[in-house]
Order: structure tokens, then sequence, then C-alpha cells
């Protein structure tokens, strides 16, 4: 404390011995010399003291210089640094630094400069995601780095995409990256945090940089950095957004009604000609048989004008009589979707000097999806300080809020085949089903005492009868409220000049209210109502002490770090369920006569690590960093809970060397490789959510009445512990010419004691247990290459290419017990040695047989001669049990990568991104569903193709609605090509000039267009091509195109 | 300075954590090393298992449990009528999911009555063990034998071919499994399936002995163990012996009266449930309820666009004096006068129609089911000894029975076949919804014969189905298939 005192004094003494000293005042102005503009925010430091200014919004800075100093330096962000004479009125013109700006990455427990990381990082700049209209930042991931892919691009407001690095590192635990958010874990939704506020997103991909995350980062990292301020006078900025939402992607094209009808005629008809037991009619009597039944027994409802009967004659020519009854009114799409609003606005106050620097900020979104009753409404603030308090103690805290409350289209996975999913509902419906009721003579509408026309769920259809998606959207309510409060803090102490140790702590804390109301007319709820509520709470906390000691002796430099690490995360959930509406309008609880069900649970994870981190360099020219993890976790058990785990990495920049000074077109060039291990705890159950004690032994709890009841549910596994995931990495970085830049790399994953759900006899009564066994193995390259075509004055243009390839292969399967490989079906692939975890296995499609439009499947080998049909060489079957099982290539892209141009033009800008993808398969169910040979649903203009006379070729089955099953069984006939390119992105800007801005006292102002999914080109029209990572499609809310216009301004 | 340093560090090193920071346990579950522990954790694991029973299973609708099946087993029958395309189970009414191995509905049964049997093995094998009152422990071992016995029994008439009484029965049958263990099993023959059945109940039935009274209907007890006892003997056609045991079964138990009859069968309170299970209206399984089905009232689609309805056929065999005749209506579309009471104009009507089963409330689905009762067991003891020759003891047995259905029935004199055949048709009325039909056209050696009744034809997809054909064998699901290395499957 003595000391501190003295220390004060002394400060204070020296302040008042500076105000004495001699001084001169010099002003001047800082410019850049590729434009002339001034730069706004240029430091000017007195060379050899610590006195500074900032330019103002001209450029002009004001500077007192005391005793003999004489010079200036003058530095900014991305140019080189000046060190001028200081002269009064004086003009200092700063060059663009022709070496690539040396980016500071946020990595684990720190930042590094990008010139010096022995590991693979590619960053989001605040400036790729500014215009951009995202309610969830993870999405200008796409596309934004090779390496790191995406699915699941949904137009549900507020929802987010999957996101996978370098493949796919597991079979039955989470192949998802880590999100880290401001230094720790973080499990709450991104959609919480509003992309205004994100500084960066810094994805680490390798195993040496992972590592220090090592318990839980297998699959690699997202880091999330929130803004700070910066050592400057304060600014204000202000962002105004407005958009149209609408439909990215169309329907795929179906058939219309005189077609459907005939269809739905002749699927009758051939049944009876087909017959699967029985005698065959003959093609007249089989005719008259399916006019006569069309309506009364298949489809239930007439289109036409003409009796039910009377539709068709026996060799099914449409009576010309017929004319459509209500034929505007059966457009189910058109009913559910409307064109949507999107609007943000933000705003930000941030600045500081030396010691405490300041960053808050406000945010508000409003987006409403294409689809009715679809929104998404998020209020956000953020406050970031950060304050050196004294010579040795550095603090800051961060505290952020935000409330989300959104309703939302039925389309979750859970809800893939839901009446209440209006994908699903509109897709199913054919197109002689009308919104409304109709007169069944006449086709007029049926008007309600109001003069009202009223929905249709009473007329009898072949599909989705008694209900109606559009009635049940409007009248149920599906919402929810999400409020997040996070907060950070830090506490830095210097010691003994070359150690630090920094106290993190962090909380994250949300809760979620989900609120469901069925109402008393039409659907799930009717006749008497229900409402639900499903409240959860979830809780994590993150403490982290970091002890660092870095030194250099001479051309050596180390810095080491030992690193312990805790991490508890709480979720609990209430969920009550009651029915009978008492009176109207009124949907809480309260208002319902009986309970159906209420229960609570709560759920615990919990992480322990401790971490070793070294780093060495010589010279700025050759590093090395070794880390080493223990970690352990809860979900496994205390035998086998902790793992280890380790990384090295080292990297050369070639460029530093003298030898390389005679090249002078090259502006860097660095060799870099590393090998770790990671670890992977994140085992997910059957349904996608997370197993949080899978070695367990369990019974459920399930009451029989009032009497305590439990049955088995799990099988214990003490055994169990982490995946390991062990990576090598080996790449080349380089910037050439001063305008070509880029990096080449190659990767190998292993994924080894895989967390494998592995399936058990059905009749051992427990179907799976996971065990640690299997290995797999990931490996690719990636390119990223930058190329400024033009760069001059006015006019700036910069090519971003990246290509990545990844190739998955399972190279070991848990064993049976015969002692040969384990071989696991799963929906439409099939897990074993020697191929992708994403390799179709499906029943082999051959073809149709042009005796009698049957579906033909190639045979299995013991196959008994019924349905047997030989046709050259092939031995075929008619039955689809009877068909074999084969691989038919895989959901996996060969290579996939995007485009990206980005112009300037004087103040104008412009930059466009397409993404693509070649080589893989998809199996689009949507279509299969289309294609199905019975009167069921709607039909894809495909079906036009079908078989319909003896000998004719081709490769749709005849129409039977006795063997639909048979003929539309899963199989690779429903394979289609993954190739796709979409036109994910478009910006265009115009910067006003600074003088209009002055007018206003403004630094920058900008207007802009911002575009999102403006086109997908596929295979086939309509499909979601990047729905899934499996290759699969199914009724999820398809993307939605967003064209915004926007304005911000910086004061 | 350094005290500063001093604090931090040590601020630092505390905060690592104890090794039961890192032990969590789940609140919806107990551990299974639990469950041996005592004979009341033991007797809460054979709850379990009276709760599997009415539990949403497999996340689809048509699959709530046993009463799944039960719906399965009329639907693949005659008797039973789906007037309209609904969605679920109709897929099993077209006879086609249980001949797909990947179905759902092929895998259903499979996988449910297994888990019966894994859970009842680990008390069967380990009841011994503990300390505790010997009744309490005959009990639960006696329970779990049954039910062990029980889901055998389902499984090899569903996945076998059928039993044919006076041979060696050496077809495949279904994997024995007597020990919960992991080790893929191979198929029993049918007669060893039957053997070990017959066995597990003779057990279970000397256990019961002396034991408590149960608690409710919704457990097992001698008579239910002797019923099930009296349905597998009657599937061997061992047939005095079933009437034996059928008779065993009822006693104690009394035929309901015609107003109980018309009371919708959905409470255990009824006289004649011997077992069935008992729903809290919190326990509530919404569309996946017998009643989301079956019921006339519900507001299920299931329900509400597709009643259920009986064989035209069959009804016009019922006496006009019976109370079972008002249970269905046959006018209810055509007709002018609207007999049924329905909730809203959303349902549907269809000649036909049954209000057998309702709903006690009908804005829920909640409601007892019945798996067994006194009127099946009447029956047992007519068709066992009319397929024995003993003529006077089936007529006595189905009098009983009939004239409390009808009062004006007046006693058969029926012999031989025509007794047989009457005594079917009161079997079909009698058990209508229930869960027997096709298990009786299997066990019996019938066709399937749909035609000339009010099914609609583009609807059923089958209307026959001749005896021997592979049809009647449900697959081995391609789960087991891919599973057990041992597993052989049915013929394709």
């Amino acid at each position: 404390m003595r000391k501190l005192t003295f220390l004060l004094t002394c400060l204070f003494l020296v302040g008042v011995g500076l105000v004495n000293a001699q001084s001169k005042s010099i002003s001047g102005k800082v410019l850049s010399a590729e434009d002339g503009q001034p730069i706004i925010g240029a430091t000017i430091k007195v060379k050899g003291t610590t006195v500074g200014a900032i330019t103002n919004v001209d450029g002009e800075f004001k500077i007192s210089l005391q005793g003999d100093a004489k010079n200036l330096v003058v530095s900014y962000v991305g140019m080189t640094t000046a060190d001028v004479l200081a002269q009064n009125g004086m003009t200092v013109k700063l060059q663009a630094d022709a070496k690539m700006i040396d980016e500071v990455l946020v990595v684990a427990y720190g930042t590094a400069k990008k010139s010096s990381f022995t590991g693979s990082a590619s960053v989001v700049s605040a400036a790729k995601i500014a215009d951009r209209s995202m309610s969830n930042v993870t999405a200008a991931l796409e596309g934004s780095t090779a390496g790191v892919t995406v699915s699941g691009n949904s137009g549900q407001p507020g929802s987010g995409i999957n996101v996978r690095v370098r493949g796919f590192g597991s079979v039955n635990a989470s192949n998802s990256p880590l999100y880290i958010v401001d230094g720790v874990p973080y499990e709450g939704a991104i959609s919480n945090i509003s992309s205004d506020d994100i500084e960066s997103m810094t994805i680490l991909k390798d195993a040496a940089s992972t590592a220090l995350y090592g318990a839980k980062a297998a699959n690699g990292i997202v880091v999330l950095t929130t803004k700070k301020g910066k050592k400057e006078k304060a600014r204000v900025q202000f962002k105004a957004t407005t958009g149209v939402v609408s439909r990215g992607l169309s329907e795929q094209s179906t058939v219309g009604v005189n077609d459907y009808m005939k269809l739905s005629w002749e699927t009758l008809r051939n049944s009876k000609i087909y017959p699967s037991t029985g005698v065959a009619m003959t093609s007249a009597v089989a005719g008259q048989w399916a006019s006569d039944n069309l309506i009364s027994g298949a489809l239930y409802m007439n289109p036409y004008t003409v009796g039910n009967t009377a539709i068709f004659s026996t060799d099914g020519v449409l009576n010309s009589a017929a004319k459509l009854k209500y034929g505007n009114d059966c457009n189910w799409f058109d009913a559910i979707e409307r064109t949507g609003i999107r609007q943000d606005y933000g705003m930000n106050i941030s600045g500081g000097n030396d010691k405490t620097q300041y960053f808050f900020s406000v945010g508000y979104l409003n987006e409403k999806g294409y689809v009715i009753s679809s929104d998404f409404e998020r209020f956000n603030a953020r406050a970031n300080v950060e304050s050196k308090v004294t010579s040795y103690l550095r603090t800051g805290i961060s505290i952020n809020g935000s409330r989300s409350n959104s309703k939302f289209a039925r389309t979750g996975s859970d809800d893939n085949i839901a009446f209440v999913n209006p994908f699903n509902f509109a897709r199913s419906m054919a197109p002689i089903y009308p919104i409304y009721l109709h007169d069944a003579t006449t086709g007029d509408y049926i008007l309600d005492a109001l003069g009202q026309k009223q929905y249709d769920y009473t007329s009898n259809r072949a599909t989705n009868n008694g209900r109606h998606v559009i009635a049940e959207t409007e009248l149920n309510n599906n919402s929810y409220i999400r409020q997040a409060l996070g907060v950070r803090a830090f506490a830095e102490i210097s010691f003994l000049k070359d150690f630090k140790l920094t106290l993190n702590g962090a909380g994250d804390f949300s809760d979620y209210k989900e609120s469901v109301y069925e109402n008393t007319l039409v659907g799930d709820g009717a006749p008497s109502g229900r409402g639900q509520r499903d409240f959860s709470d979830s809780k994590t906390w993150n403490l982290n002490q970091v002890l660092a000691y870095e030194k250099s002796f001479g051309v050596h430099n180390f810095a080491v770090k030992a690193i312990h690490e805790s991490y508890k995360y709480t979720y609990q959930d209430l969920y009550a369920m009651r029915q009978g509406l008492i009176a109207d309008g009124n949907f809480e609880l309260y208002n319902f006569t009986t309970t159906n069900d209420v229960y609570s649970y709560t759920s615990e994870k919990r992480t322990e690590s401790y971490l070793g981190n070294f780093e060495y360099n010589f010279d700025n020219k050759y590093y090395l960093s070794a880390n080493i993890n223990r970690s352990a976790s809860s979900k496994f058990a205390k035998e086998n809970r902790w793992g280890t785990f380790w990384g090295i990495g080292a990297s050369w920049r070639i460029d530093q060397e003298k030898f390389m000074k005679q090249y002078s077109f090259i502006n860097s060039l660095k060799l870099r490789s590393s090998y770790g291990q990671n670890g992977n705890e994140s085992l997910l159950t059957s349904t996608g959510s997370e197993d949080y004690f899978p070695y367990q032994g369990l019974y459920d709890i399930q009451n029989n009445g009032t009497e305590a009841g439990f049955w088995l549910s799990s099988l214990e596994n003490k055994n169990l512990s982490w995946e390991k995931n062990a990576q090598f990495d080996v790449a080349i970085e380089y910037s050439l010419f001063s305008r070509l830049r880029g990096s080449f790399e190659f990767y190998n994953r292993q994924s080894t004691n895989l967390l494998f759900s592995v399936p058990l006899p059905v009749s051992g009564g427990v179907t799976s247990i996971w065990s640690n066994i299997g290995t797999m193995y990931n490996r690719g390259f990636e390119v990223m290459v930058s190329v400024d075509p033009v760069k001059t004055k006015d006019l700036v243009w910069t090519v971003d290419l990246t290509a990545s390839t990844n190739k998955n292969e399972i190279t070991k399967m848990p064993k049976n017990n015969d002692g040969t490989s384990k071989e696991i079906i799963s929906g439409t692939k099939k897990l074993s040695e020697g191929h992708s975890m994403y390799d179709f296995w499906l029943r082999q499609w051959y073809g149709v047989n042009p005796a009698d439009g049957s579906a033909l499947y190639y045979a299995q080998d013991k196959v008994t001669a019924t349905n047997q049909v030989i046709i050259g060489t092939d031995t075929l079957t008619t039955n689809v049990n009877n068909a074999r099982y084969g691989y038919s290539s895989s959901s996996l892209p060969k290579v996939q990568g995007a485009l990206t141009n980005t112009v300037k033009y004087k103040r104008f800008d412009l930059s466009f991104m397409f993404t693509y993808s070649l080589g893989g398969k998809i199996y689009d169910t949507n279509y299969q569903s289309l294609m199905v040979a019975s009167a069921y649903g709607p039909k894809h203009t495909d079906i036009l193709n079908r078989w319909q006379n003896v000998g004719d070729i081709t490769d749709v089955p005849r129409m039977d609605a006795g063997q639909a099953t048979n003929f539309n069984a899963n199989s690779d006939r429903f394979l289609i090509s993954r190739n796709y390119l979409m036109f994910k992105n478009l910006t265009f800007g115009y910067s006003f000039p600074a003088n209009w801005m002055r007018a206003i006292e403004a630094t920058d102002g900008r207007i802009f267009v911002s575009a999102e999914n403006l086109f997908i080109l596929s295979k086939r029209k309509g499909m979601n091509v990047s729905e899934s990572f499996a290759g699969t499609t199914s009724n999820v809310y398809n993307p939605s195109k967003i064209v915004s216009l926007g304005v911000n301004f910086t004061f | 300075m350094k005290k500063i340093i001093f604090i931090a560090l040590i601020a630092g090193l505390l905060s690592s954590c104890k090794e039961s920071f890192l032990e969590t346990t789940p609140t919806t579950s107990v551990s299974s090393s639990s469950i041996l522990a005592s004979v009341g954790n033991a007797e809460a694991s054979i709850n379990g298992i009276h709760r599997m029973m009415y539990q949403q299973w497999e996340s689809s609708q048509d699959m709530g449990g046993y009463a799944g099946m039960m719906i399965a087993m009329d639907a693949m029958g005659e008797d039973l009528v789906f007037p309209v395309n609904q969605y679920y189970a109709n897929s099993v009414y077209k006879w086609t999911v249980h001949r797909s191995v990947n179905a759902l509905w092929d895998f259903y049964p499979y996988d449910f009555m297994y888990k019966v049997i894994n859970n009842a093995n680990i008390i069967v094998n380990g009841i011994d063990g503990i300390t505790g009152v010997q009744k309490d422990k005959d009990r639960v071992k006696a329970e779990a034998l049954t039910y062990r016995a029980w889901a055998h029994f389902f499984l090899v008439q569903l996945y076998a071919k059928r039993y044919v009484a006076g041979t060696t029965n050496s077809q495949l049958g279904v994997p024995l499994m007597l020990m919960s263990t992991t080790v893929p099993q191979p198929r029993a023959t049918v007669e060893e399936v039957y053997t070990q059945v017959n066995k597990d109940l003779d057990d279970a039935i000397i256990l019961f002995a002396g034991t408590t009274e149960r608690a409710n209907k919704s457990h097992l007890n001698a008579n239910v163990a002797n019923g099930i006892k009296a349905r597998v003997l009657l599937a061997q056609g061992n047939w005095t012996a079933a009437a034996t045991a059928a008779a065993a079964a009822r006693s104690g138990y009394t035929l309901m009266s015609n107003a109980e009859y018309k009371a919708g069968f959905n409470s255990a309170t009824n006289p004649e449930w011997i077992w069935g299970s008992i729903m809290a209206t919190d326990q509530t399984i919404y569309f996946y309820s017998y009643f989301a089905f079956m019921s006339y009232n519900f507001n299920a689609s299931a329900v509400r666009t597709c009643p259920k309805c009986i064989n035209s056929l069959l009804y016009a065999k019922i006496a006009a004096t019976d109370v079972r005749k008002g249970l269905w209506h046959p006018t209810e579309k055509t007709g002018t006068v609207k007999e049924v009471v329905l909730p809203t104009t959303a349902f549907a009507r269809y000649n036909y129609m049954n209000t057998k089963f309702a709903v006690v409330d009908y804005t829920s689905s909640v409601g007892d089911v019945v798996m067994m009762r006194a009127a099946e067991m009447y029956l047992i003891e007519a068709e066992a000894y009319a397929r024995a020759g003993q003529d006077g003891k089936a007529q006595d047995a189905l009098y009983t029975l009939a004239v409390n259905r009808n009062s004006s029935y007046v006693k058969s004199t029926s012999t031989g076949q025509t007794l047989i055949d009457e005594i079917m048709v009161q079997r079909r009325v009698e058990l209508w919804g229930e869960g027997f039909r096709f298990l009786d056209l299997k066990r019996l050696n019938l066709p399937l014969d749909r035609t000339g009744a009010n099914h609609v034809v583009a609807q059923m997809n089958l209307a026959t189905v001749p005896v021997g054909d592979k049809l009647w064998q449900w697959l081995i699901p391609q789960k087991e298939m891919d599973t057990n290395p041992v597993m052989v499957q049915n013929e394709l």
C-alpha cells in the first residue's frame, strides 16, 4: 500500500512537471494516400512520449509538443505507420499497408496474430455481417470459409442453421461445432445475439487451435466476439433496414385437376386389371368399376359439374360436359403464404480512452415470415466495459440481455407429417379439394349467417380428412417467449513483470416459455379446446483461471499458460396441459376445466478441465506450440470420466527469411502444420436431443395410476468414455503481388472410440446400448483464393473463391458375437466399414416392366420364385420385400464452396455471393410422395410419363391403388443429383460524400440494398437441396428470400 | 502487491472442484441397480409393465400400448369395417404392413412384447435373491411369469405358423427369452414356445395361490393367469383343459347387466372384467388411446371421419331381442332417423357404426381398456366343449352367456358343427373390437372373407385370404434381422 501511495504521488508530481514544461501546439491533417480522403480516428503520438491525439471527422488533429520533441508517429489500422517531422499545418498521407493486414484472431483464452498463428482459422468480420438480413448471425458462415458446410437453411424467422467443420467426426454424438461467445462456451440460442453486436466470428478448424477447449471441441469451434469500445472519441451509430420476405424456393411442379382426375381413375381401374389376389377384370369392366367408384370409393369429392359416376367413360375419357365447380379455390399454397416484412433497427454508442473503453448497444428486430402466423421479434441490449484500473489490474464486465417472441409455423422435425404443418398439409392436398365450403351441386360458396365464406373441414376427402391447416393456423396459437441474460466478467492481474493471472466468470441464463392453444372447432383440440405451457430454464456457469507467463530472451520468445476451467449446465422444465376451454378468448390454463398432464424435470451436466499451453517462437520466424488438456465429464462413470488430450503445432514464416527478400512480389508466405487430439461427449438421443446420463442403466418412471411404476429404458455401461478425434493439418498461406492471397490446406481427422449407439437384437428387449466402438476418418483439401483483378484509385474489384473436399469413411465398426463387423441400417443409410456414414443403402430399383407396368427391383440372391421376373441375365422381383439392398452413392458432395465478388467504385460498393456444391445425391422424399401410384395426394408432372399400355418403355410404373406401397417403396429410384448453384446474397451500397455528412455533423453515412437467397439452381425444380447433410427432404419451412433496404449513419 | 498476488493465486487454485461435482443423476428415471434392492422396487417394475399397456409407443398414434394391437387384431379380420380411408391403422386393415419388414407396424408388436419379456425376466430371475415377505415375492414373481407367458404367446401367434394340434409343431416359432441378455437368440420351435408358455403359466398359478388379493384389475392374479392359459390351450386344441382353465378364470366374476353392456366398455368397475388397463385422467395418452379409434364419441380424426362399423352379415345374425343388436346402427348414414348422438356435426355417420365403445367424457380419450372378461371364458368353455364333442356342457356354457344378453334366448339344442357355428357367431358378436378375430381365424385355420358385406372395396385392398397363405405370418422385422445373425425370416 505504501508503494502505491508513493507511486501515485510520483505520478502527480510528474503531471505537474509536464504542465509547467515548455509546449508548442501543432495542428494538422491526416489523409489517405490512395484517395485523398480524410482518415478519421488515426492515432498521433509524440515520438518518445505517451502524449497522443486522435484525428476528428475531417482527419484533423491538434497536439502539444513539449521540450525538444520533434517527431510525430501517425498510425491507423491497415495503413503503414508514418514517422514525420512535426510542423504546424502539416498534412500526413498514409499509405495502405501493402502486406496483408495482420488480422488479430480471437482464439482460445486469448488472441493471436494471424501471421504467427500455427493453427487453421478463418475470420468473418463485422463488415461481412453488417448489411445482411439475418436473425441468426451464424447464417453468415455459409460460404465464408473453405471446410465449413451448412444445412437446414430455414425460412422460419429466428431459426438457425446447422454448421459442420471439416466433415462429420461422430456417428451418434453431436457433429456441431462448439460455440464460444466472448471467451466461454455458449449453449443458448445464437439468435439471442444481434448480428450488429458481433465484431467477428472466428472459425477454428484444426486440432492444435481447438485443443485448448479439448474437452468439447472435436467438431471445431466458432468463436463469436462482441464489439468493444476503442480508444477514441465517442461514436454513435444508427442503422435501419426494412425488407420484404418471400419464398426462396418454389414448389415442385404438380399436375392440374384434369390430369389428377384421370390418374386417379386409372389407379382404380388398374387395381382391378392387376389384382394382387383373385380374378382379374377385363379392361372394360375394370374401367366401368373405376368410373363408378372414383368418387364414392376413392376421392369422395367431385370437382366437376357432372354426376359422380359420369366423370369418365369406361375407357377413361373425360365427360365433355364436365366443368370445374370451384377451380379457383384449391390452391393451398397461395392460402398459407403471404408477403412478409422485415424490420431491423440498431443503435450503439462506443468510445474510450487509454484506461477505459465502453460499448453500449440496443436493437430491435421484427421479421414476419412468408407463411401465415410465423414471425419473430427481438429486443436486445448490450454493455461491454473494460478498464485498466491500476498499473497491474485490468477488468471488464459485459452484460447482455434479449427478449424474443415468436409465433411459429409447426414445421419442426416432430411435425414433419403433422396436419398442422402447413407444408405437409398443402403438399398432400390434391387440386380438387377447396379451401372454402361449396355447394356440392352448384359449386357456389356456402356462406354463414354473416355472409362470410366458411372453411371446409367437414367434407370427406382422400387426405387430411376433417382437418384444415388454414383454419387451424388462424384459430390456434403456437408461440414462445425467450429471455436471455448473459454476464461476463474478468480480472487480469499482472505481476512479477512477466506473469498474468486472469480470472474469468461467466453466466448465461435463459428461459423459454412456449404456449400452445388448440381451438375448439377443428383439429387436435376440438371440440373442447386445449392449452399447453412448456416453460424451461437453463443456466450455464463457467469459471476459469488462466495463469500466463510471457518472456522474450533476445530472439527467443516464450509464452506459457496454465488453465483450470469448470462448467455447469442446468436445465429445468415444467410442462402442463389442460383441456376444456371455459370462456372464449382466454387461453390461460386457468380457463380450462381438466388437467391432462403436468410434469417437471431437471437435467444437469458438468465438466472440469486442466489445461497447459506452451508457445515459442524464434525471431518471429519459427513458431512452435504445444498443449495438453485433462478433462472430465459427468456423462461418464467415475472410473472413465477423465480423458487426456494433447496437440502440437508449428509454423514457418518463410517470408521473414533473408533469402526471401529478393522476391519482392512475395508479401507473405507461411507454412504451418499441426497435430492434436480432441474429445467429444455430446451424445445424442435418437430424437437428436442431448443425452445427459448415457452411462447409467435406467428405468423410466411411469406410474400405473397412483402406484409407483417404472420400466427399463437403458442399459448401464461404465466403460463409456470420451470419443477421441485426432487431426493432422498442413497448410501453406500466401500473399503475392499485393493482390493475390489465399491458402491451400490438407487435413485428416481420425475419430476413434466413437460414441456408438450399438443396436441390440430387438428380442433382447432393449434396442441399443452406448459403447465406444468404431473409427472413422474425414480428410480433404481446402482452397481459398482471393484476387484483386482491378485495384485502382476509384475501382477495386476482389474475387474470393473457396473450395473444399471431404471424404468420410468408417474404418471400424462394432463387432457381432461371431466376430464379423456390424452393419447398422438406419433410415436410408447403412453404416459399415469402408463406407461413409452418409452412403445411401437402398433397395435396388431396376425399372418398369414394359409388359404390365409393374415396378421391378433387383431380387435378393436367396429368393423364392414368387414374384420373380427374369429379364436378360437379371433376376428381378415385383415384390419389394424381395428386393435386394445395395449401396447407392452418397449424400456428401465432392466439392463445395462459394464465389464472392466485391466491387468498389468510388462511393458505390457491390458484393454478391454464390455458393455451389458438386457431387453427391439427394433422396427426395417430397418427390417420392408426389409419385405414389394411388389417388393419395397431388401428383408430380413426371407421373404423366407413367406406364399405360403394354409395351410402354418408361421409368414410372402404372397407376395402381393396390400396388402403391410396392411400386413407391423406398429405393434408389428416388435418388437425384445434389449439384446446385445458389445465389446466396447480394449487397449494393452507396456511401454519402463527406461534405454531405459534415452538414449533419456525421462521420459516415450509407444506404444499401441487400438480398438473401435469390435463387437456387438444381437438378429438380423446387427441391430443397441443402435441407440436411444426410441428403433427404421433408416438410420443413423452405428458405425465404429477403430483399432489404437499409441506411446507417455514424456520428 | 505480494498480498494481492497471493490472494489471487489462492482464489485460482481453490476453484478446482471436488469429484462429487461430476456426479449427476436424472430426475425422470431410477437406477437399474435399485430394481432388485427391495420387493417394493421389484413390484414397481411390474407396475411399469401394467403401464406399458397404455403408453404412447413409436411416436405413432395407432400404437397406444397393447390396445393398439387389439385394434389391429380385429382390423385384420372380417368383422371390423373401416368405412372410409382413415389414418394409421388403415394399413393394417389393408393387410400390407405386417408383410413389410421395414414397416413400423411389423416391428411394433415384436418390440413391445420383448420389452415386456425383458422386464419380466429381470424379476423372474432376480426376485429370489431379495429379502422380503415370501408372499409378496411370490405375487411379484407370479405376475412376471404371467406376463412372460402372455407376451411369448402373442408373439408366436403373429410371427410363426399356426399351432397344429396332433403334430410335432417343429415349425419355427420365436426366440424364447428366459433371461435378460443381449446375446442373439435363435427361433425356438412353435412347440417349444407353447411348452414354455404353459410352464410359466402353471408356475404362476401355483405362486398366486395364497398371495393377497391384487390392488385392482390392472394387476394380474390367478384368474388372469388361468384366462391366458385357457386362450393358449384353445389355440393348441387342448379342449377339455381349455374349458377347465376358462372356468377357473371366471370364478368370482359375474356377467354384466344389459344396462352395463351399453355403458361404453370404459370402466374396470364392470363386474365382468377380469383384467384391464385402468387410466387416471392425468395419464391420458391423447390420440393414442384405444378410444381415439374405437369409440364413437371422442373427437379424434380416426373416430370423427371413420367410425368403426360391424360387418353387415354378422350384424344380420344378431337376434332382434339381443342387447347387442342396439350397439350398432345399420341405417345411421342412409336412414332418416339418426339414432346416435354425436358431439359435433363434424362427426361422420356410417351405416353399421358402433356405439359399443364410448369415452366417459367426450372431451377426453381417457377410459379403461378391457383385456379379459368373463364372457370370453364362457365362450371358451362352450367352444372347447363343443369341439371336444361334449355338446351338453357346451350348450350350458353358451346358455349362461347368451340368455344374459338376450332374455328371449332359448337354450341351444344344436350339436356338432351346427353348435360350433352358433358358438362362433356368439363369440364374434360378443368380442367385436376386443382384439380376437385375426387370432381366431389363424388358430382355426379359417380363410379371411370380407366379401358380400359392407366393406368398401376400394378401401380394404384384400377381400379374401385363403387358408395356409404365407400372408398369415407376420414377417420378422428388419431391425431384428439386422441385429440377430441367428434369426431366420419367414417366407417372403
